[in-house]
């Protein structure tokens, strides 16, 4: 049970930044007035991010990865997390057996 | 932490409460008892609402906290950070860049960067829930999760939203995410090589479940997502490394805000 201070000065900035992001919006944004483009590019940032982070990670480590997380996106259209969890875990290590 | 809206089910559900709270009030003789049953059923009407998402959530925490041992954090620390932080996709995000060069900065910019529809959802809550006593107010505000917004905002169409139905929803989702972590962290310790176990795919999985609802919402939402995913691959094939992920999401951001833009321009007649 060791704390180390690097890791918990990461955490406490995770922390500060999150916080901040729930208490601003009350305390801030609910007064300003948002201009369209303003609200529809702050909207979009959290798709953008996820598929920013998503997409290199599925498409350029290998054909075991990329063929996986097709799999995993179709799949994840109809199932829950779980389900979408268990079978791309599942079908990228049998894919790294198989392909590589 | 997400919401994939089952707008009609609960939406049922929170009809058959409302009737279940009306009888509840109606056979209660005494006013402080009344008062007193209705907190409770609030309560119990948050708790309906996400008991499935609950179910979801486990697995996601136990990955978050196998992820975080697997990145040099301690079983205490992980805890810490589910217990401090609070927001999964946050969490699982600044984890990828914890090592990175300037990890100071890049965890910040991660959370930040997942994290900033609290901003706009506690934009829109915050103003709905002026009556609650300042300490609820605000540590309903502190805890926001996606579904205690979206719960919230539904709720707020039929009836006036109270703390006890918020908490409802945050308290059951708080202990279920920092026990899993737990969980998770306390597992991650014996496994030495995940990519045997897929669990470096894991985040990919995660992050496919967490922004699918979102590519679902319409044509907007999908030129985002390939706008930004094309870029970002193009960015670290170029060899730009960590800093791909926001060279990604800013292009996709700027095509939404030109399109948002275009869209007012038609609505004006412009």
């Amino acid at each position: 049970m060791a704390l180390d201070p690097h890791n918990l000065l990461l955490i406490a900035l995770v922390t500060a930044v999150t916080l901040a992001t729930r208490v601003g919006g009350a305390l801030i944004m609910a007064r300003v007035q948002l201009g369209p483009s303003a609200k529809g590019a702050f909207e979009a940032m959290p798709v953008a991010v996820m598929t920013a982070v998503l997409a290199p990670a599925a498409l350029t480590q290998g054909w075991p990865e990329a063929l996986a997380a097709v799999i995993a996106i179709v799949v994840g259209l109809r199932a829950p997390m779980y389900v979408v969890l268990i079978t791309g875990m599942v079908c990228v290590v049998l894919f790294r057996m198989w392909l590589s | 932490m997400h919401w994939t809206g089952e707008g009609d089910a609960s939406g049922a559900l929170a009809g058959a409460t409302s009737i279940w709270s009306m009888l509840l009030t109606y056979f209660t003789p005494n006013a402080s008892i009344r008062a007193m049953t209705s907190s409770r059923q609030e309560f119990l009407d948050g708790f309906r609402l996400i008991v499935s998402i609950l179910i979801a959530q486990t697995p996601f925490g136990f990955i978050v906290g196998a992820t975080s041992v697997q990145k040099g954090l301690s079983v205490l620390e992980a805890t810490i950070m589910s217990a401090t932080v609070f927001a999964g996709a946050g969490q699982m995000l600044a984890l990828e860049v914890w090592h990175q060069p300037k990890a100071w900065l890049m965890v910040m910019l991660a959370a930040a960067s997942v994290n900033i529809r609290f901003l706009l959802q506690t934009a829109s809550i915050g103003p709905k829930i002026t009556h609650f006593p300042p300490l609820r107010r605000w540590l309903s505000i502190a805890t926001m999760t996606d579904p205690a917004w979206g719960m919230s905002e539904m709720r707020h169409l039929t009836r006036p939203i109270r703390p006890e139905f918020i908490a409802g929803i945050t308290v059951p989702i708080y202990v279920v995410w920092v026990a899993a972590t737990t969980g998770g962290a306390f597992a991650g310790q014996f496994i030495d090589d995940p990519a045997r176990y897929g669990l470096d795919f894991a985040f990919v999985c995660i992050f496919i479940s967490l922004v699918l609802p979102f590519w679902k919402r319409g044509q907007g939402a999908v030129l985002v997502a390939v706008t930004s995913g094309a870029v970002a691959v193009a960015a670290k094939l170029a060899g730009l490394g960590g800093l791909y992920v926001f060279i990604g999401a800013i292009a996709g951001v700027a095509v939404a805000g030109l399109a948002a833009h275009r869209r007012a321009g038609v609505a004006n007649g412009a």
